[in-house]
């Protein structure tokens, strides 16, 4: 029994030696001292979130949606709907990087697909994506970050790093709530590979969607 | 000096053990049948989530790890060709550790650091990355260690240490899911950063009792055939010498 305790204490700490190891070999290693979450500070000290009769009421009714606008709120942040994302998504100001979509999600996510024309911004690897979004964001008017939607939280970190990195007014930020899952189950067009890359899908479904009188 | 087993412990180690075994074979044939009705599943979890892209090999997996499973199970419930049995069990928990390990590591360690937060295990950023960036890779050396034949109880002791407190949090997440939700427990679906994607609650326990069950089938011995070096402080003989008996015993 000794010798199989010994064994297993030898095997946990050349593992674990070895483990740390290989993730800092890795391509994408995890930085030990990087804190990713940074909204749970925020979220967890906030007696707000207890005291503010809204918020109470939300956290009573469980509803997910009251409960992630609580959230967002309390670190900040603003919740958007479907409707007002397909606004935002309408707005001429889009064109000229106004109003802008920042997609949270990895790579391969958003190569699949992605709203059109939103920038990527990989919270994980922000030395590779903040040159791509620093000067828009601080240009833009409103930003919509969005990830999957659902338990993804990518986007309201996301949304916190770069607004607190770059000093962006909180009032300019807003977080779609619904996520890619629901912008493409409500039938909207998505880009595919690279941003701008003018490869639309779901053109159909979005013409019958807006004749339906779908998202406005 | 240690007094001998009496023939009373004996008999009680040796029922343990032959229940242990019919456990694992009836687990098995559930896990493998289970497949086998469900082939659309069991595709769908190797192609997407473990991503093996490769068409022949994700074919080959499809269709013959199910039967594989109802085989093994037989095999274990009947008794037959024990040690073979145990040294498949290593082999098969190697691999498991092995695929899972990687599938956690590469490409996005990150996505798993994020299923690992949702557990609310601790609250400090550098102790959440230090389990999102050593248990996957962890697992992977276990995996190696048991498919070598290196430090066989070592690897099963620590493999029983993951396999117990990820499985008690995999369940209380997953109780606090069905409540807020108000689904049976059974229904509930989530991807609890096992490695294989979103699963269903009851399944992911079975298969969890089964790995638990393996690792400590292996954790008093068996498995010692074809190994480099079973123990690191003992030689491979004495080893084998040590656990025969207990082999003998158990059949």
């Amino acid at each position: 029994m000794k010798t199989v305790l010994q064994e297993g204490a030898l095997v946990a700490v050349i593992g674990a030696a070895l483990a740390l190891a290989a993730n800092a070999l890795s391509p994408h290693p995890l930085e030990l001292t990087k804190d990713y979450f940074p909204g749970d500070k925020v979220a967890s000290r906030s007696p707000a979130v207890a005291t503010n009769a809204t918020n109470a009421a939300a956290i009573i009714t469980n509803s997910p949606l009251e409960l992630l606008s609580a959230r967002l709120r309390a670190n900040g942040l603003q919740l958007a709907d479907s409707n007002q994302v397909a606004r935002c998504f309408r707005d001429p100001r889009r064109e000229q990087d106004g109003v802008i979509f920042i997609d949270a999600r990895d790579e391969e996510h958003y190569v699949a697909g992605h709203i059109p024309g939103a920038f990527h911004f990989d919270r994980f690897r922000p030395q590779d994506y903040l040159p791509n979004v620093v000067q828009v964001c601080q240009t833009a008017e409103q930003m919509v970050f969005y990830c999957n939607g659902g338990e993804c939280d990518d986007s309201e970190h996301a949304a916190i790093m770069l607004r607190d990195s770059l000093g962006i007014p909180k009032e300019k930020v807003f977080i779609y709530g619904g996520g890619f899952t629901e912008w493409t189950s409500n039938g909207l067009p998505y880009e595919l590979g690279a941003r701008n890359s003018g490869d639309l899908t779901n053109m159909v479904k979005a013409a019958a969607s807006a004749k339906a009188g779908g998202p406005k | 000096m240690k007094a001998a087993p009496s023939a009373g412990d004996k008999h009680s180690l040796d029922i343990a053990a032959l229940l242990a075994r019919w456990l694992l074979g009836g687990l098995f044939l559930y896990l493998g049948v289970g497949k086998v009705l469900h082939p659309a599943e069991f595709a769908k979890l190797v192609r997407e989530e473990l991503a093996i892209a490769n068409p022949f090999l994700s074919s080959l997996i499809i269709t013959t790890v199910p039967w594989l499973e109802v085989l093994y199970g037989l095999v274990l419930l009947s008794g037959i060709a024990k040690n073979a049995a145990a040294v498949v069990a290593r082999w098969w928990l190697a691999g498991v550790f092995i695929v899972m390990g990687l599938h956690k590591a590469l490409p996005h360690p990150q996505a798993f650091l994020s299923l690992v937060r949702q557990y609310h295990l601790v609250t400090s950023p550098i102790l959440l990355n230090s389990i999102g960036a050593a248990l996957p890779w962890f697992e992977v050396f276990c995996g190696l260690l048991l498919l070598a034949g290196v430090a066989v109880r070592g690897a099963a002791l620590n493999s029983v240490v993951m396999l117990v407190p990820f499985t008690i949090v995999v369940l209380k997440e997953a109780l606090r899911r069905a409540a807020v939700e108000g689904i049976p427990f059974c229904a509930v679906k989530f991807d609890c950063g096992c490695g294989a994607g979103k699963v269903f609650i009851c399944h992911k326990l079975v298969e969890n009792t089964v790995l638990l069950l393996l690792s400590a089938w292996l954790l008093t011995g068996r498995g010692w055939p074809l190994c480099l070096r079973f123990s690191l402080f003992q030689e491979k003989k004495a080893a084998s010498d040590l656990t025969k008996p207990a082999e003998q015993a158990a059949s």
